[in-house]
């Protein structure tokens, strides 16, 4: 065995055990974000009409927009996964900048949503706009509105700076080996920020609209 | 990289037909929809079947885990009754309520 794989037999298996903690990250992520939807499942059902008169009010034209841009982002770094498994350094540079960019789209809609919320008194608490008999219920809503936004949100902020890293790391050792790993594993993470933003996206905006 | 580019329009599809769904109502179908999406974005970008056995012990414990959350969390306000409180714990104990007349 090589003194610099210790503890691991070999490449392979180091590799793996690397992935392997990644989704073991994941599956602690799944239990923090399953909160947020445990939220979701009690109170869209106990609040059902207000929690309903709550998505009525959100945007769903920038969701819609903010979810295709993150489907988009999430396919356009795992072709960057699949140019660094080429030896592509270049191709995986112009995808880490180019999910990178859509993502920093994403969050600068998602700011503007927010401010226009913020502007029509959306957020609970005294003043809150929306009365009558469900504003409670609303008001449930928009606490797990912006919540849940607000955790997505930073997750999304981690994710493109380590793409920043990755594409970084990429560009100082080009005319090298180009190691897989880190894109690979970087790539999980970012593909998760999605697949989270998947779910939310009905909860938030569709389910209840009509 | 085809794998890629197709699940990627499959999802974009599901988008459109999730939307679709909203318009008309239909809850179930846009909850089918979202699962289909979120299997989607596992397989085809996170490459979930090419995942070391590890891994995916790990994802399923997360999934397993998940569900508890859910069911466990969620059991009581979906099986709640209201059941009477009683006189030891309704207002009446400190309003007494006169007794009923009974007859002679």
């Amino acid at each position: 065995m090589s003194e610099h794989l210790a503890p691991y037999d070999s490449p392979q298996h180091r590799d793996e055990t690397a992935i392997a903690g990644m989704w073991l990250f994941l599956a602690s992520e799944i239990l923090l974000f399953g909160g947020l939807f445990l939220i979701f499942v009690v109170y869209s059902h106990t609040r059902a009409a207000g929690w309903a008169l709550g998505v009525r009010h959100t945007s769903l034209t920038i969701g819609g927009i903010n979810t295709a841009l993150l489907l988009t982002s999430s396919m356009v770094y795992t072709l960057g996964v699949e140019a660094a498994r080429n030896e592509n350094a270049r191709g995986t540079i112009l995808a880490g900048l180019g999910a990178a960019g859509l993502g920093v789209t994403f969050l600068c809609l998602k700011g503007w949503e927010w401010h226009t919320e913020l502007d029509e008194h959306l957020f609970p608490g005294p003043g809150f706009a929306l009365g009558g008999l469900q504003a409670g219920g609303a008001q449930l809503f928009y606490s797990f509105y912006f919540l849940s936004t607000a955790l997505h949100g930073l997750h999304m902020l981690v994710g493109i700076g380590l793409i920043a890293w990755v594409c970084l790391r990429v560009y100082r050792g080009r005319g090298a080996s180009l190691r897989v790993l880190p894109v690979e594993v970087v790539g999980l993470y970012w593909s998760f920020v999605d697949l989270v933003w998947v779910l939310l996206f009905p909860v938030l905006y569709l389910i209840g609209r009509v | 990289m085809v794998r890629v580019l197709s699940c990627w329009v499959v999802v974009l599809l599901l988008l459109a037909v999730e939307l679709l769904l909203s318009a008309a109502g239909v809850n179930w179908g846009i909850g089918v929809c979202a699962g289909v999406m979120a299997l989607l974005v596992a397989y085809g970008f996170m490459r979930m079947t090419r995942a070391p056995a590890l891994a995916l012990i790990f994802a399923i414990g997360g999934l397993f885990w998940l569900s508890i959350l859910l069911a466990l969390g969620s059991l009581d306000s979906f099986t709640r009754t209201n059941f009477p409180v009683g006189d030891t714990l309704s207002s009446t104990t400190q309003n007494p309520r006169p007794p009923p007349d009974t007859a002679p």
